[in-house]
C-alpha cells in the first residue's frame, strides 16, 4: 500500500469498512478494556509473568544470534517489549491498535506485525478446515466442535486482517502529518527533558535484558538539571494518566435548528 | 462490488501490488531491526527521548510516587553538594 493514490486508498477503506471493520473494531476496543480490567484484577504478577517468558525468548534468540550485533539486537528488543507491555497496562491500550502520542509514525510496523500474525492464523484455519471436514465426512468423532472452532478462528482472524488494512490505509492517508507530529513531539521534548533523556537512556542502554530499576535511575543523576527535567516528565506522564482513567465527557457542535 | 473483488481486495491484491507485508517473511533479527529502526528512524536524539518518555510510561503510578520523592531527596542533595574552585598554589 506504501504507493497508493489518496482516491485508492479511499476506494479501499470503503471495501474494508463494507466487510465490517468499523464494527469489528468496536468490538475489539471493549475486549480490550475487559482484558486489562481482569488482568489488573485478577493477574496482579501478570507482568512478572510476560518478563519470564520474553526472558525465555531471549534466552533462545540469543543462542542463534551469530554475531554480536545480533546480539545487542535481541537484547535491545527484548527490553523495549518488557517497556511496552508496561506501558500498555498503564495506559490500557493495546500497541496493535492505538496510536503512541510521543511516537506516531511507529504504529505502522505494528499494525504489519499484527496483520502477518493474523495471517498465519488465517492460512492455518483455511488448510485445518478441509482435513476437519473431511475427518467429519468419515465419521470421525468429536470433529464438529473442532470443525465450529475453527470457523469461529478463521472469521476473528479475516476480520483482524481487515481491521489492520483499514487502519494501514487510515495511516497511508495522514503519514506525512504524522512524520510532521513526531518531529514538533520530539524537538520539543528534546528541549524539554534532553537532560534526563541521558541519563535514563544511558541506564537503559547499559542493562541486558532486564529494565534498570528506579533506584539505578537516581543513582546515575549528577545534576540539578537533569533532575529537575526528570520531575517535569513525571508531572507530565502522571498528569496524562489521570485524564486518561477518569472518563471525559465530550461534546460536539450541532447545528442549531431554526 | 461483488464478494470475489471483496476478498481479493483484502488478501491478494495487497500482495499482488507490490505491498507484501514488511515481516511477512523476515527472521527474528530482521523483525527486531525492523522495530528498532522504525523506533529511532536514524537519529540518536530521537531515541534517546523515546526511550526516555517510554521508560517512564512504563512505570506503574506507585513507582511513580516513589521516584517523584526520590529525585526531591536527589535535588536536595545536589542543592546541597559544596562546590569546589581550584585556586593556584603559592607555595
Amino acid at each position: 500500500m506504501d504507493n497508493l493514490s489518496r482516491e485508492e486508498l479511499d476506494r479501499k477503506i470503503k471495501i474494508y469498512e463494507k466487510l465490517g471493520a468499523l464494527q469489528f473494531q468496536k468490538i475489539v476496543f471493549k475486549l480490550e478494556k475487559i482484558k486489562f480490567a481482569i488482568i489488573k484484577k485478577y493477574f496482579p504478577n501478570y507482568i512478572k509473568f510476560t518478563d519470564k517468558i520474553l526472558d525465555f525468548k531471549a534466552k533462545s534468540r540469543l543462542k542463534k544470534a551469530k554475531t554480536e550485533e545480533e546480539q545487542t539486537k535481541i537484547k535491545k528488543l527484548i527490553r523495549y517489549s518488557k517497556m511496552y507491555n508496561r506501558r500498555e497496562l498503564n495506559t490500557l491500550k493495546n500497541r496493535n491498535y492505538h496510536i503512541n502520542n510521543n511516537d506516531p509514525t511507529v504504529i505502522y510496523d505494528y499494525l504489519e506485525w499484527n496483520k502477518s500474525i493474523h495471517k498465519k492464523g488465517l492460512i492455518t484455519n483455511i488448510v485445518s478446515l478441509p482435513i476437519l471436514i473431511g475427518l467429519a465426512s468419515i465419521a470421525v468423532p468429536y470433529t464438529v466442535p473442532f470443525i465450529a472452532l475453527e470457523t469461529f478462528s478463521a472469521i476473528v482472524n479475516f476480520e483482524c486482517i481487515n481491521i489492520q488494512n483499514y487502519n494501514i490505509c487510515r495511516y497511508k492517508k495522514i503519514e506525512p502529518l504524522l512524520e510532521k507530529r513526531k518531529q514538533r513531539e520530539v524537538k520539543n521534548n528534546i528541549e524539554r527533558y534532553g537532560k534526563a533523556s541521558e541519563v535514563i537512556y544511558n541506564s537503559v542502554d547499559k542493562s541486558d535484558t532486564k529494565l534498570p530499576s528506579i533506584d539505578e535511575i537516581v543513582e546515575n543523576i549528577t545534576t540539578k538539571e537533569q533532575a529537575e527535567q526528570m520531575k517535569k516528565l513525571l508531572e507530565k506522564i502522571a498528569s496524562e494518566r489521570k485524564v486518561n482513567s477518569t472518563d471525559v465527557t465530550t461534546y460536539q457542535f450541532v447545528k442549531k435548528k431554526s | 462490488m461483488n464478494l470475489l473483488e471483496l476478498l481479493t481486495t483484502v488478501f491478494i491484491l495487497d500482495e499482488v501490488a507490490g505491498c507484501k507485508s514488511k515481516t511477512d517473511e523476515t527472521s527474528t533479527i530482521l523483525t527486531a531491526t525492523s522495530f528498532i529502526s522504525a523506533m529511532n528512524n536514524g537519529n540518536v536524539d530521537m531515541e534517546k527521548i523515546n526511550t526516555t518518555v517510554s521508560y517512564i510510561e512504563s512505570l506503574s503510578d506507585d513507582e511513580l510516587a516513589s521516584l517523584t520523592v526520590k529525585l526531591d531527596k536527589k535535588e536536595e542533595s545536589l542543592k546541597e553538594a559544596k562546590t569546589y574552585r581550584l585556586k593556584k598554589y603559592n607555595g
